[in-house]
């Protein structure tokens, strides 16, 4: 047994049962595993159509081969569940340690079902795995938690657990591991709080073996000479973080502002990456075997917004800066620590308060409808008022808490949310940039980046330089990206890895490690076996065609000033073509043809 | 003409934007302009020999110059050049 450790772990929280199983080794080497093997494992096991916050409903946590190894910022572990923000597939990715400790601790994956009966833990001390009363701890935000769980358990242990949104079953609550990292969206941290259950502490001492040790090290040391010497991957990112795209985009005429009224805003360099390096970094920092740094540690020191921690990160620092009209990077820094603090999403949070502001804008609500609050766009005190009362679920809040498609729809206007299959849409304006907006609408969790990451060929000419408005050709990267993604999310790799390093180098890298054999073909292709893995469980929970769709703002409105000015999206254009590639059907249904190439038939 | 830094480059101007406004009918030719006025380190930043830094993403009213003339693309008194290292984010 090379890379997999051959063990899932199941823990019942209704009947207390903790079990282990074999790791089906065939599965593992088709779906690889992290994201792969997590969708394979828990899509086999729930029906689609499952109430997502129902005991139910089950939630998956898994490392993938990498993690825990030197493979270069190979330490990520993903979250499959079925998001109760989107009632779609959900996968969410994490970095930091926990993944590494889970994987050795001696595990594939842990499966956690059923409902506790009041508020539990998990604690995973390599063999031995307890179900440990929390009752003392429920309430707690995520740093007292992770205090409070290692004080309990052992002090280097990795603690991953929800803070008070997911106890309150925020929709678009997060998992918070190591404080600070997040698996951030589609509510995986309301589906555990939904079992009643708090945290999971791991510490494991196992070694994760390698088939071919000196391949695998070699292998290793080229992916990580690649990526140290490539400009993103080597300095840019640790210099300036993830935050430095808010100039980019905003140059481009690709930052959306005001709800996605406008695609420019004037002053967002007050909240972009050189502002946050000159006022409130305190140093970069990196997850486990992380060669790139993007992570920021930061503080902020004005009284009023006094707060420290990580981040923000380029989209939260867009979401609750530029799109509700605010440049004060100490508000936003603020917000930010309150969503790590409480365990939200940063982007659905910024997005789903510039959706309120915009139906302020609109008449649609008054005071009568917010707690008294002025909802103005560029309220920098409503924002962060606003944030804890989402946390709490207290007065407006417990409606924004939704999300911002149910709280619009509630009002009967559904078109002020920014959401595809429910989930708000990040940091890059596919009136902008024509082929994130495909991703966008094609993304099996709905409104995200990570999983097509277009922008590198769109705009920052990583590999490629392509027209961002142009449309050719972009099927076939969205495609592209998609794929190749689902295989280095299940591989437990860092997509930051690509400023530097192709398939070929995630390839042979697991092949060394398992043992395997995967040709950067064989690699892709099980990407492509993920991907059409969760369109199949949408399909079956009721997705259609019409889940592949923007928001009608960004097709009927063009932007208004700056340099994309004029410009709307053609995903509907595009989306025949993007089908084609897939091998799918012209409602979106993968054919029979090709599931059996991919062997899902 | 408007010329904006970004990040490193912006450490070696000292500003973030300024108003250009001698002669530069192409891209070249300012930032040759640029190169006397903020010295080597400038213009070791910004050429590799004669041609661009591959390490530079250079915008013309929000358009990459790869989709222009590249080093050669013409400019015009009201233009906005934006100059950013490769930088990356998510």
């Amino acid at each position: 047994m090379n890379g997999w450790s051959g063990t899932i772990l199941r823990v019942n929280l209704t009947t207390g049962a903790v079990t282990k199983q074999a790791t089906d080794m065939k599965d593992a080497a088709l779906y690889i595993g992290a994201r792969g093997l997590g969708d394979k494992l828990y899509i086999d096991e729930v029906d689609p159509k499952v109430d997502p916050l129902s005991p139910d409903n089950k939630i998956v946590f898994a490392p993938g081969p990498f993690s825990g190894t030197f493979a270069p910022s190979g330490g990520r572990y993903h979250v499959v569940t079925k998001g109760p923000l989107t009632d779609a597939i959900a996968g969410s990715n994490s970095g930091g340690s926990f993944g590494p400790e889970l994987h050795y601790a001696g595990y594939d994956a842990l499966i956690v079902e059923g409902k506790a009966a009041g508020p539990v833990y998990l604690w995973i001390n390599d063999d031995v795995v307890e179900i440990r009363d929390a009752s003392k701890i429920w309430g707690q935000w995520v740093p007292d938690t992770t205090d409070s769980i290692r004080a309990e358990t052992d002090a280097e242990a990795k603690v991953a657990c929800i803070g008070p949104a997911g106890e309150k079953q925020v929709l678009f609550a997060a998992i918070m591991n190591e404080m600070n990292r997040a698996a951030g969206r589609s509510g995986v941290g309301a589906v555990m709080g939904s079992k009643n259950l708090k945290a999971i502490a791991v510490v494991g001492t196992k070694p994760i073996k390698v088939a071919d040790p000196k391949a695998f090290k070699d292998a290793v040391l080229v992916g990580r000479k690649l990526v140290k010497e490539h400009p993103v991957g080597g300095a840019g990112l640790k210099a300036y973080g993830t935050d430095v795209l808010v100039n980019i985009l905003n140059q481009v005429g690709a930052l959306p502002a005001y709800n996605f009224q406008d695609g420019y805003f004037p002053t967002a360099d007050k909240v972009g990456g050189e502002s946050l390096t000159a006022n409130t970094l305190v140093r970069a920092k990196g997850c486990f075997s992380c060669v790139i740094s993007c992570g920021r540690v930061s503080k902020v020191k004005n009284p009023k917004y006094a707060g420290e921690g990580e981040g923000p990160e380029y989209e939260a620092a867009w979401s609750m800066g530029p799109d509700c009209g605010i440049d004060n990077l100490e508000a936003v820094s603020k917000c930010n620590y309150l969503c790590n603090e409480m365990g939200m999403d940063p982007i659905t949070l910024g997005s789903t308060i510039a959706c309120a502001m915009d139906m302020f804008q609109a008449g649609i609500l008054t005071t009568k409808d917010t707690d008294g609050l002025d909802l103005s766009f560029g309220n920098v005190d409503t924002l962060v008022e606003l944030t804890r009362k989402i946390g709490l679920r207290e007065g407006l809040g417990n409606k924004l808490a939704l999300g911002s498609y149910r709280f619009a729809n509630s009002y009967g206007h559904p078109e002020f949310s920014m959401t595809v299959k429910k989930q708000e849409m990040p940091a890059y304006d596919p009136r902008g940039v024509q082929g994130i907006g495909l991703q966008y609408a094609t993304c099996n969790r709905g409104g995200c980046h990570v999983k097509g990451y277009t922008i590198a060929v769109e705009v920052l000419g990583c590999g490629a330089k392509l027209d961002p408005h142009a449309t050719a050709e972009k099927p076939f990267w969205v495609k592209l990206f998609q794929d190749l993604t689902a295989a280095i999310d299940a591989s437990g790799g860092c997509i930051f890895g690509t400023f530097g390093m192709g398939g070929e180098n995630f390839a042979a890298m697991l092949t060394a490690l398992t043992g395997v054999t995967y040709t950067p073909e064989d690699y892709l292709k099980a990407g492509e076996r993920i991907w059409n893995l969760e369109r199949m469980f949408n399909l079956e929970a009721g997705l259609t065609m019409k889940d592949d769709q923007l928001p009608e703002r960004l097709t009927k409105n063009p932007i208004k000033t700056g340099p994309s000015k004029g410009q709307v999206s053609h995903v509907p254009e595009m989306l025949p073509e993007y089908y084609q590639l897939r091998g799918w059907d012209e409602k979106g249904v993968p054919t029979k043809e090709r599931l059996e190439q991919l062997q899902l038939a | 003409m408007t010329i904006r830094y970004f990040a490193d480059v912006r450490l070696l101007t000292g500003r973030g934007e300024e108003t250009f406004t001698k002669a530069a009918p192409d891209l070249r030719s300012l930032l040759r302009g640029l190169a006397a006025q903020y010295g080597p380190a400038f213009g070791k930043r910004v050429f590799e020999g004669d041609q661009l830094s591959s390490t530079l993403i250079i915008f013309i009213n929000g358009r990459d110059i790869a989709h222009l003339k590249g080093i050669d693309s013409p400019l015009g008194g009201d233009d906005v050049v934006a100059v950013f290292p490769m930088v990356a984010g998510g």
